[in-house]
């Protein structure tokens, strides 16, 4: 705001009088000083332009020449770089005015001013000497709202009061010294807090350190709980078992023993076996039934081929002895002949072909004398001599047969001697041999069968023995005997009640029925318990019987089998005393068997033995009868030979002369042999 | 099918700060404050899961795993199970500590698995032989206190002959000024060693020279508030048999903060602002490799919203994050504002315009205030900031100073706005 020009139209001692300040020249300074004498009117000049700003004052003292209704003050005002005409007049409402003399609001001034008072102005810019002096001092020292104002006029900033107001509560919010809740005070707080849980947070080394420490020992501390752990649950295993145990002993205890069954537990298990067994025998029996029904077809088909249907008696089929012995060795002679036969066949066989190449080879060139007929009358005696040529065969056969015979004879031992010895001696027959045999392996049988019965008969005894002994152990027959003198008080006690009929006499009788009733009882108990041990002492009597039989039998037995072994024993002696005395009758059996082929081979080595012989002296004639004949043939054929013959001769003798040859050889062969 | 010799492969990260405390003002957003609060974890987790995916030989990790104020056993504890995911993958682990894992208490009781190697104080060298190839020799040292105002590099034995040499250090390498100095060396005394690579660590930001000799500080894996913006990675590195390296750059930060800037020049409309702010953090985050960007977004440009966006910066943040809708990955940490007013002519007048000028001319830099404000700050941190918070403002006083003044300068610009702002519009 600046003052362009001042009217003082009628107004203190002045009227009409204006100072003009002219337009503010930019650049240059814009101070203006009004002097003058004392009394002139400066301070006049002054006042005036406060009430030209504030309005004149209702008891002004600058109306001493023209009256409050005729004072007046005017001027031209720049505010915010526009010039502004205004007129002050005294007067309640209205009082200023704007060029044209129209009432204007004070409303542009004030806002000018910025809220500043007429006080505040004065004190600011109406400073004479005196106020000067006051205001400066004022504002020095800060008192009052004069800076205030000052700069809320000069910025134009309404209620500024208010604004420095809420900055400082806006500065206390957030601090001040004594205050209870500021924002520093909250966040100090908030921090104090915040370090607090930080060293909660925190882990120092130290406790770091325990830390691990622990967990160490936590970690012992629990390996140790576990085994404790697991003892425990051992433990409780246990103990669950030993609970689950309880009751089976309670019940276990609660189990009365049966005795007789218990003893009697060996003899079903043994029924038990022996059930099985039967039901496994019966099955097999069948199968053996259908065998002997088989063998009995058998039987009755060889009867029919002997012819001797409807025998009965197998030993009677059986050959004696010598018949049997003497047909095995017709058999083997057989046996011998046939492979003779045969041989000789082939011999003969052979000895044709080689006479037929003989001829041949003699052929056309033979001569046809009469030697011809005697190398073929020498050739036929050999012929006819079967087998003569097999001496060195017979004789290696003899050898053998006496080698063979050396062997049997020698299994024949402890018996030695040569098989003349052999067959002098009185050997019972094989059948007599097997009687003694069979009646022997039956003695035994028998006695097996008799021990074993004996044994059962034995074990049984024992049983029933036991039985009995656990029966009588078990209790006396005590009650029986006082039994009718209770029934006997009874009825008395009963016909007494029935005449008296009163409490005494009925609890008398109710006692004794009691008596009575429980006599009964125990009566009926111990019967029943006589009873099994009259049956067991019956049963231990037939055991004792049962046993007494079973050892007589075996002792029978016994006696029949040492009679069998005697038997076999004369029989053994009576062949050779030789032979040991405890040899069985299977073994005697035996070693006749050796005996009789002992025998049969002395037969056929003696045989072997002639046959060599004979063979040997009918070559010998053989050889010299053909020799002969051979060398009265071949001299005139070497002698004459006519010139045609000899080249026929000659070319058939080189085409015949290797089977020649070898015809011949094979006939020398077997004279030289 | 020819029969190659397979490379030799390993991960490279370092500044993990597992388990590093929330300073951010995320924390005001308990979903973000999860986010965040878990991000060092999933980072290390996702380490491991790209070391299995890409079945490589080794894992190198060039120091500061953890604060040096961390406390809690369960943050060592946790990293032991990760890289024991790896050694029973046959996956071999080189560790050295830096300056923050030197001496934190949870390190002596830290156990790391078999398969783990530790550098000591004194250099080592694990050789890594391999069938048919050069064999890889790996050197390493860990700090041997909490500060190393000298270069360690002397400590380093010389390279192994016939071998691919690595060297693993904990260094700030030049350092920068206000800044205590690690380790310090420079890349031509790193080259001088005559390794073939060199596996750096402490600066949380990547950088790599390559060359004869690859220096490469892989900036940390994950971010923990807006003071390590931008993306975050591991390098995976293949060394091919003739010894020739080739780099990758891996994204294993599950969230990036990420300073956005929104220019709101001209614009009248509230609402119109508000989209145009939210459209730019949009554009930004498309642009990311990460699953979340958490952004810090610096609202500039002369508008006659200026004083509004000022005094209602809360409720724009709350407008601008609804906008931005919820699952999507986009987080608004913080709005800031740097607009300027403009009058309706243009050109920002009057008494409140000058009263700005004023204090930012006048005021805030003449002596009497600096003082003032610095009694009244450091008797206000003294008497009523937690324990925590007394250095908030910086450590040192020019430090101090320069906070105080831009806390100074902004607190007039908020009680103007205060003053200003007309009330019953917009969102307040």
């Amino acid at each position: 705001m600046r003052f362009d020009r001042l009217d003082l139209v009628r107004y203190g001692r002045f009227s009409e009088a204006v100072l003009d300040f002219g337009s503010r020249v930019s650049g240059g300074p814009d101070l203006h000083v009004v002097y003058g004498p004392n009394e002139a009117g400066k301070t006049t000049i002054l006042n005036g332009m406060l009430d030209l700003l504030f309005g004149i004052e209702a008891r002004s003292s600058y109306s001493f020449r023209h009256g409050y209704d005729q004072m007046r003050i005017g001027g031209a005002l720049t505010i915010d770089g526009q010039q502004r005409e205004y007129a002050r007049i005294k007067r309640q409402q209205g009082s200023l005015l704007d060029g044209a003399g129209v009432a204007v609001g004070d409303g542009a001034l004030v806002a000018a001013l910025g809220g500043l008072s007429r006080e505040a102005c004065r004190e600011m810019f109406s400073l004479d000497d005196d106020t000067l002096e006051k205001g400066g001092k004022s504002i020095l020292e800060s008192k009052g709202d004069l800076g205030q104002l000052l700069f809320s006029a000069s910025a134009g900033l309404a209620d500024m009061s208010d604004r420095l107001a809420r900055l400082e509560a806006e500065l206390e919010a957030f601090h001040a010294p004594r205050a209870r809740k500021t924002a520093l005070g909250e966040a100090k707080r908030r921090l104090a807090e915040l370090s607090e849980r930080r060293r909660a947070i925190d882990e120092s080394a130290s406790t770091h350190a325990a830390l691990v420490e622990a967990r160490k020992n936590a970690e012992v501390a629990y390996a140790d709980i576990r085994q404790r752990h697991a003892d425990a649950v051992k433990r409780s295993g246990e103990l669950k078992a030993i609970l689950k145990a309880l009751p089976l002993i309670a019940e276990r205890d609660a189990i009365t023993h049966d005795a007789l069954g218990l003893a009697a537990e060996p003899d079903v298990a043994a029924l038990r076996d022996a059930a099985v067994t039967y039901r496994e025998q019966a099955k097999d029996m069948a199968n053996r039934n259908a065998e002997c029904a088989a063998a009995d077809q058998e039987v009755l088909a060889v009867l029919r081929l002997l012819g001797r249907e409807g025998e009965t008696e197998p030993r009677r089929l059986l050959l004696p002895a010598p018949e049997a012995a003497v047909l095995k060795d017709l058999a083997g002679e057989k046996a011998l002949l046939d492979a003779n036969l045969s041989a000789a066949q082939r011999a003969v066989a052979d000895a044709r072909e080689a006479i037929l190449e003989a001829e041949a080879a003699v052929g056309d060139a033979s001569p046809d004398d009469g030697t011809l007929d005697r190398v073929k009358a020498a050739l036929a005696d050999v012929r006819s001599a079967r087998g003569s040529w097999r001496v060195e065969e017979l004789k290696k056969q003899a050898a053998d047969a006496a080698a063979k015979l050396a062997q049997e004879l020698q299994a024949l031992a402890p018996w030695t001697g040569d098989a003349d010895d052999l067959a002098v001696l009185a050997a019972p027959s094989q059948a007599e041999v097997a009687v003694l045999a069979t009646a022997l392996a039956d003695a035994e049988k028998a006695l097996a069968l008799r021990s074993q019965a004996l044994e059962k008969a034995v074990g049984d005894l024992a049983r029933r023995k036991a039985e009995l002994t656990a029966l009588e152990s078990q209790g006396s027959v005590t009650v029986g005997a006082e039994h009718p003198a209770l029934r006997a008080q009874r009825d008395r006690l009963w016909s007494e009640h029935r005449n008296r009929l009163d409490e005494t006499s009925a609890e008398a009788f109710e006692q004794a029925m009691r008596r009575d009733d429980a006599a009964a009882l125990a009566l009926l108990a111990q019967s029943t318990a006589i009873g099994r041990l009259a049956e067991a002492r019956a049963a231990e009597a037939v055991a004792v019987s049962e046993n007494a039989l079973a050892s007589a039998a075996a002792e029978k037995a016994e006696a029949a089998l040492r009679d069998a072994r005697a038997a076999v024993a004369n029989a053994v002696a009576a062949v050779s005393p030789m032979l040991p005395r405890t040899m069985s009758a299977h073994g005697l059996a035996e070693w006749l068997k050796r005996r009789d082929s002992a025998l049969a081979l002395a037969r056929a080595a003696a045989q072997a033995r002639r046959d060599h012989e004979a063979a040997r002296e009918t070559l010998m004639a053989l050889r010299a009868d053909l020799a002969t004949a051979l060398s009265a043939a071949v001299r005139p054929w070497t002698m004459r030979p006519s010139s045609r013959s000899w080249s026929r001769w000659r070319t058939h003798c080189c085409r015949r002369r290797p089977r020649c040859a070898s015809a011949l050889s094979r006939v020398r062969g077997c004279s030289v042999r | 099918m020819e029969e190659k010799i397979p490379a030799f492969r390993f991960v490279h990260t370092a500044d993990i700060h597992l388990d590093s405390p929330l300073k951010s003002l995320a924390l005001r957003d308990p979903a973000l404050a999860d986010l965040v609060g878990d991000a060092t974890r999933r980072a290390v987790q996702r380490i491991v899961d790209l070391c299995l995916s890409e079945a490589v030989d080794a894992l190198l990790v060039a120091g500061d795993m953890y604060d040096r104020d961390q406390t809690s056993m369960k943050t060592a504890r946790f990293l032991a199970e990760q890289f024991r995911r790896l050694t029973e993958a046959g996956v071999r682990v080189f560790v050295i500590r830096g300056n923050h894992d030197h001496g934190a208490r949870i390190t002596s009781g830290l156990t790391l698995p078999d398969g783990v190697h530790l550098f000591g104080k004194q250099p080592g060298c694990e050789v890594v032989e391999r069938k048919g190839g050069m064999p890889i020799a790996i050197h390493g040292l860990s700090f041997p206190s909490e500060k190393a105002p000298e270069s360690l590099l002397p400590k380093f034995g010389k390279p192994r002959p016939d071998s691919v040499n690595i060297g693993m250090l904990h260094t700030s390498l030049g350092g920068s000024p206000g800044h205590s100095v690690y380790a310090p060396c420079t890349a031509a005394e790193l080259r001088d060693v005559g390794f073939r690579y060199w596996a750096l660590g402490h600066i949380h930001k990547r950088s790599v020279i390559e060359g004869a000799t690859t220096i490469v500080m892989p900036g940390m894996p994950q971010g923990r508030d807006i003071n390590e913006d931008g993306p975050k990675s591991v390098t995976l590195v293949t060394v091919a048999d003739d010894g020739s390296l080739t780099l990758e750059e891996r994204v294993v930060a599950g969230a990036v903060f990420q300073r956005v800037e929104a220019d709101v020049s001209g614009v009248e409309d509230m609402r119109e602002a508000l989209d145009r702010v939210a459209g730019r953090v949009r554009d930004i985050g498309a642009g990311m490799a990460a699953e979340n960007m958490i952004a810090r977004v610096r609202i500039a440009g002369a508008t006659p919203l200026a004083w509004r966006l000022r005094r209602d910066v809360d409720s724009v943040r709350d407008e601008i994050s609804q906008q931005l809708g919820a699952g999507r990955g986009l987080w608004i940490e913080m709005v800031e504002t740097v607009a300027r007013d403009v009058g309706s002519g243009g050109q920002a007048t009057g008494a409140v315009a000058e009263l700005s000028r004023l204090a930012a001319e006048s005021v805030l830099p003449s002596e009497g205030y600096r003082k003032t404000s610095a009694d009244i700050a450091a008797d206000y941190l003294r008497r009523y900031a937690p324990t925590e918070l007394r250095d908030m403002l910086g450590e040192d006083e020019p430090t101090v100073a320069a906070a105080i003044s831009a806390l100074a300068a902004e607190g007039v610009e908020d009680v103007l706005a205060r003053l200003l702002a007309e009330d019953g519009d917009g969102s307040s």
